[in-house]
């Protein structure tokens, strides 16, 4: 423990990483100033015509699913009875608190106007929208995510009495938590199931719903791990020795999990194809395309993760699980914004302005500030010697 | 006993049921066909000349800000243009690149009988009105841009470049107006007659009449009867409907049954996954307390056979 | 540092692939369609009952074009008869069945293609949806080529006026094709869409007729529209003399019809000889009376075509009514014709054509009516009942003013114009006899006369709902003149308002009456 506040104490402040970030945090300060006087069209390539951009496709829809490690670990810990990944519920539990955080964050920008955020629930309820579920399941899930992680935080304040009460919640929240991911992370695929006319076969299916909730189990997984390499090279020195022999368990545990949810996917996504016989889209183009994101981002990491979890080889599955990440990514871009308008002509496309990949920047620098401040201070990498029981 | 307490309320029951009428329930299956005498507007492209008279009187009803060239300006027809936020309807130019024959076509919100931007707004800002018109509130509106992914027409527009007060525009068929008896701007305004205004079941007669008497003239298809379950737009035509901007594959479907199935599992969930997920943990919770037990029965097992063993070898010796 | 640098690295393909798909990944799934004149469904031809897959459209030209860079030919994709014949089908002259058919294609098809793919500058198809393509590459524009009176003529300036290098008939009693001179006809007369009979289809024959001396020519320099069009016009051609009458009563055969009190048809044989291209237009069968097949109460030679939908079916290409109704699209004439209802036919129609003498006295007029003249209206007599001058000068329509001056609309001159374009043109002229039709082009749906009721007395407010079909006064005005000059191209599309009336300078973009004008 001396050692971890020790390292906090000697940390030297002009690295490269600070430097680079205090670059993007005055760049972004700069935009949002922009952003906010002088309106959307002033620092993005949104038009009428492409309505939803990078803000929705990467910071919101990636953001969400590669937020769902969060509930993917509680559920395998606290439901399945995983005891031995303990120690990866807490950072994912922050890592899915941070994420849906600063979703909500990306949605002050992307929103025409912020302040009205709240009045689907308080004033006006368009209970026909998808978006209307996705709203207060987001809500509701921030809520539950906050009050999951909420015993990390207590525990650094030192709030015991707070913090008994909120893990007895522990269980309920879980629960809760399952439900509130299944209902939001499907139905962010069901938004694009209004406009069939604009996102082309391959990827417009009946089944989106089904494909987003899926794809969110492995995309949770994945980050999992990928947090935990991360956090293993950089911040080992806060971890204590329960989170570092978990490490390679984790691994092969995930990556097991993560190698079936893929397999699954995989075959949902060839029914879905079946269900409208849209076998001749695969030899255009736009087929190619798919093919490469579903054999490169799907199929090979789910290879991948076999593989690892056969020949118990951690850093294939390490790689695996960056794949993955980058195939969600992918696959939410293709839906919002790269497949989408596919009708409209190659020049007439939407590409985002490097202030709009600004501000995505931004947000995601917050973000990994903010995380980086709570794992070096809150007990998420190690047990607080104070609260032997925590759940 | 002659009457048994079963019995009585037995009959308390039927004859309950035989005073409230038995009325019988019908079960509706969900097709709207509009509200009975709405209005809708029958757009003739064979007689649009293209002089932007309407694009001017919705400009002028509407108090839009007038825009840099004149609605005179008969150039903006060379290139295609879309609904604006100051623009609530434009007129384009169509020509065939066999015949070079030119058709212009007036583009406008098709105020659908089940729209999708009603169907997409979760704020409930658009609302479809017994008239006929879809209206939009702008008081509630978030800024989402949900409706433009939504409408199939791709018509609503979004004030990109207002930080304050960024609001949706589209056309309004005039509900004001229609509501006092008057006739949408872009309607009166027109010279040619080519929008007929009309109650949408009048305005299907007048269209087929037109079809039957000149049925070289046009192709036998009214746009919008069923086109997305449906719109209080009507369109017909000579030039085929994919040459004037209009695409043909959007089916009949209305929009809200695209997203109703998706909506319609979220109660199986809530209702599902609460028993689903405590019945696995406690099917978990259950399979350790008996490998629990299980390991402490061979512990004791395993103790007491070495105490026995060990009390008889004493003994042997 | 390594592993850092390696995954910088592992992503910067992808973000290359990003950049290429939002670029360069936009094509749309409508495949871009060429059209070409030169399809042959195989389906068809090889009489597949029950496909499973799209039928091929085969580009005959491409193959030609291909052979012939080869040094192949004809008899390297079709056999010879014993005859000294091409046959025109893909390597068989004998019957298969369907399987043997299918896989006949197949074989051979897929043999020449991996043959012609080994030389590497070609890509032919061999994947099965490559053929059996849907949504197909090619879409077929293939027209068909009829021989009118300019193509005739070409050819009997090339082969010296022999007829018998092209015309024959069949003599069953030699067996052979003989040309017996004065019953030259049509091909089609004799050869049919498909083979009866041992008689070749009308397919087979025209090609091998054709190709014999076109063998150098591809599908599409025949089939082709656009080529089509580029075939030279003659526009004199001398007259087909086969022993036709210039001039004909047209009566009915039949016995019962004798009866009729409806006058017989003058018909001048020789005018529609002038305005027509071609015989088949009228003698579409042949040469026999109409009514051998076309009975008064239908036969099945005929289809069950009556003798009466034969001479007055208004969307035949072949009867009378039908073509003088398709007439009426002509420029010249649509003005008036384009905006009335189509196919209408009044009353008044009957007598203008049977006017000639009742059948029953036609045996006691034989030979007195011997030219159509004698039925042809006076083109010398005025067409109008009242005088010319009496038609005003310049009408001022002031009804409606609002934005615009009134229009002052130059009526004579309008009248004048009509009057001329109908004295051009005898079609016109012998159905616009010697009424004052010619005003109801505009003055429609009322009496004709000095006076005709002004347009504001029946169209009054728009959309009024007991007048559904009546546009408004605004609608009528604009519809009634831009019809007309949109139709006989006149003053162009009419969105150039002030052609017709001035603009009275009101706020530069006023769309509606709640506009006002400025205060002078």
């Amino acid at each position: 423990m001396t050692d971890r506040i020790a390292a906090l104490k000697s940390r030297p402040l002009l690295t490269p990483f600070n430097i680079f970030a205090a670059i993007i945090l005055v760049i972004g300060a700069f935009l949002t100033f922009k952003r906010f006087t002088q309106g959307i069209g002033a620092v993005s390539n949104l038009t009428d015509t492409h309505p939803w951009g990078i803000w929705i496709g990467f910071d919101l829809l990636t953001g969400v699913a590669l937020a769902a490690g969060g509930y993917v670990t509680s559920a395998a810990v606290h439901i399945f009875g995983k005891k031995e990944y303990h120690s990866a519920i807490r950072p994912a539990i922050l890592t899915g608190f941070l994420g849906y955080s600063l979703v909500v964050f990306a949605l002050l920008y992307d929103v025409g106007r912020p302040w009205k955020l709240p009045y689907p629930f308080l004033v006006s309820q368009g209970v026909t929208s998808v978006m209307f579920e996705v709203g207060a399941c987001v809500m509701l899930y921030l809520t539950v995510l906050f009050l999951e992680f909420s015993p990390a935080a207590l525990e650094w304040l030192g709030l015991s009495k707070i913090r008994k009460t909120v893990v007895r919640l522990t269980m309920l929240l879980t629960i809760l938590g399952v439900i509130l991911s299944t209902l939001h992370q499907s139905s962010l695929g069901a938004l694009f199931l209004l406009a069939p006319s604009k996102l082309h076969p391959l990827w417009y299916s009946p089944y989106l719903p089904i494909f987003f909730f899926v794809s969110s189990i492995a995309a949770g997984l994945s980050m999992v791990i990928f947090e935990s390499t991360m956090a293993h090279k950089k911040f080992e020195i806060y971890m204590d020795d329960r989170h570092k022999q978990e490490y390679n368990p984790v691994a092969f545990g995930f990556g097991r999990a993560a190698a079936l949810v893929l397999a699954a996917y995989f075959a949902c996504k060839v029914f879905g194809i079946a269900l409208d016989n849209n076998w001749r889209f695969l030899f255009t183009g736009w087929g190619a395309w798919f093919l490469f994101e579903l054999s490169g981002f799907v199929l090979l990491p789910c290879f991948m993760y076999s593989i690892g979890v056969r020949d118990r080889n951690p850093k294939v599955i390490r790689a695996a699980s960056v794949i993955t990440v980058l195939g969600i990514m992918l696959n939410r871009l293709n839906v919002s914004v790269i497949a989408f308008n596919y009708h409209v002509p190659a020049d007439e496309r939407y590409f985002p302005s490097i202030m709009e990949i600004g501000i995505t920047l931004f947000i995601i620098t917050i973000g990994i500030l903010v995380y980086r401040f709570i794992v070096t201070r809150m007990p998420v990498l190690y047990k607080h010697p104070d609260y032997e029981d925590v759940h | 006993m002659g009457i048994t307490r079963r019995s009585f309320l037995g009959w308390l029951t039927g004859a309950a049921g035989v005073a409230t009428g038995a009325k019988t329930v019908e079960a509706a299956h969900g097709h709207f066909n509009g509200y009975p005498d709405s209005y809708a507007i029958l757009h003739d492209t064979t007689l649009c000349i293209g002089c932007r008279s309407c694009e001017a009187a919705c400009n002028t009803v509407n108090n839009l800000p007038k825009p840099e060239k004149s609605f005179k300006d008969l150039t903006v027809l060379d290139e295609k243009r879309r609904t604006t936020p100051h623009a609530f309807t434009v007129v384009n130019k169509y020509t065939d690149p066999h015949t070079g024959k030119i058709t212009y076509r007036k583009d406008q919100c098709n105020h659908c009988q089940e729209p999708a931007c009603a169907s997409a707004c979760f704020v409930g800002a658009f609302k479809k009105t017994p008239e006929g018109s879809v209206q939009y509130d702008a008081s509630v509106c978030v800024g989402c841009r949900y409706c433009q992914i939504a409408c199939p027409f791709n018509i609503p527009t979004f004030d990109f470049d207002d930080a304050f007060t960024p609001k949706i525009t589209k056309c309004t068929m005039c509900q004001p107006r229609i509501e006092k008896g008057q006739l949408p701007g872009c309607v009166e305004a027109c010279p040619m007659e080519a929008l007929t205004f009309g109650k949408r079941s009048d305005l299907v007669e007048i269209a087929r009449e037109r079809i039957r008497k000149y049925p070289q003239r046009y192709i036998d298809h009214i746009y919008g009867m069923d086109e997305m379950g449906g719109t209080n737009w009507l369109y017909i035509t000579e030039t085929p409907f994919e040459q004037v901007g209009m695409r043909t594959d959007l089916g009949v479907t209305p929009a809200p049954e695209f997203t109703s199935g998706a909506l319609s599992i979220v109660p199986m969930i809530i209702g599902l996954w609460p028993v689903l997920l405590g019945g696995l943990y406690v099917i978990n919770k259950r399979r350790d307390e008996i490998d629990e037990h299980e390991k402490e029965e061979a512990v004791k097992t395993a103790i007491e056979n070495a105490n026995n063993g060990g009390k008889e070898g004493r003994h042997d010796r | 540092m390594n592993k850092l640098l390696r995954k910088i690295m592992g992503l910067l393909p992808a973000g290359l692939l990003l950049l290429f798909a939002l670029n360069g990944c936009s094509e749309s799934t409508a495949v871009q369609k060429s059209t070409r004149a030169d399809l042959i469904n195989l389906v068809e031809t090889a009489h597949i009952s029950n496909p499973t897959r799209n039928a091929v459209k085969f580009p005959h030209d491409i193959h030609v074009e291909f052979a012939s860079k080869n040094g192949e030919e004809c008899r390297t994709c079709h056999e010879y008869n014993d005859h000294g014949d091409l046959v025109y089908t893909f390597k068989r002259s004998t019957p298969m069945s369907e399987d043997e058919l299918v896989k006949h294609y197949h074989d051979r098809c897929q043999a020449c293609h991996t043959e012609a793919n080994a030389f590497g500058e070609y890509k032919a198809p061999l994947l099965c949806g490559s053929c059996h393509a849907e949504p197909r590459r090619y879409e077929s524009n293939w027209t068909p080529i009829g021989f009118d009176k300019s193509l005739h003529y070409l050819h009997t300036m090339v082969t010296d006026d022999d007829c018998a290098s092209c015309h024959h008939v069949y003599d069953s009693v030699a067996g052979e094709l003989v040309y017996i001179e004065g019953e030259e006809s049509s091909c089609i007369i004799c050869h049919k869409s498909t083979a009866q009979n041992g008689t070749p289809s009308i397919k087979s024959a025209s090609h091998r007729a054709c190709i014999t001396c076109h063998s150098e020519n591809s599908c599409s320099d025949c089939h082709d529209p656009i080529r089509q069009a580029k075939i030279e016009k003659m526009d004199d051609t001398p007259r087909l003399e086969r022993g036709q009458p210039d001039f004909a009563l047209l009566s009915a055969g039949d016995r019962d019809l004798r009866r009729s009190k409806l006058g017989t048809v003058p018909f001048s044989h020789i005018e529609h000889e002038e305005a027509l291209g071609t015989c088949r237009t009228c003698h579409h069968e042949g040469f026999e009376p109409c009514q051998n097949c076309h009975t008064p109460g239908g036969s099945k030679l005929a289809q069950g075509v009556t003798l009466q939908q034969a001479m007055h079916a208004m969307n035949s290409p072949h009867s009378c009514v039908g073509c003088h109704d398709r007439e009426k699209s002509e420029p010249g004439c649509s003005g008036c014709h384009g905006l009335m209802e189509q196919g209408r036919l009044s009353e008044h129609s009957c007598t203008i054509c049977h006017n000639g003498p009742k059948p029953s006295e036609l045996n006691a007029v034989k030979g007195r009516f011997t030219s159509f003249d004698q039925f042809r209206a006076d083109t010398n007599k005025t067409r109008l009942s009242f005088a010319a001058k009496e038609i005003p000068e310049i009408v001022e329509v002031s009804a409606l003013q609002d934005r615009y001056q009134p229009v002052k609309f130059p009526h004579k001159r309008i009248v004048d114009t009509l009057m001329a374009i109908i004295s051009g043109s005898r079609i016109a002229t012998y159905f616009h006899g010697d009424e004052d039709v010619v005003c109801q082009g505009c003055h429609h749906q009322s009496p004709i006369g000095e006076s005709p009721p002004l347009c504001e007395n029946c169209h009054g407010e728009p959309f009024n709902p007991n007048t559904k079909n009546k546009p408004g006064l605004l609608g009528a005005y604009h519809r009634q003149c831009t019809g007309c000059h949109e139709k006989m191209n006149v003053l162009g599309r009419g969105n150039d308002c002030t052609v017709c009336h001035e603009d009275k300078g009101m706020q530069a973009d006023a769309g509606t009456s709640v506009e006002r004008p400025k205060e002078k």
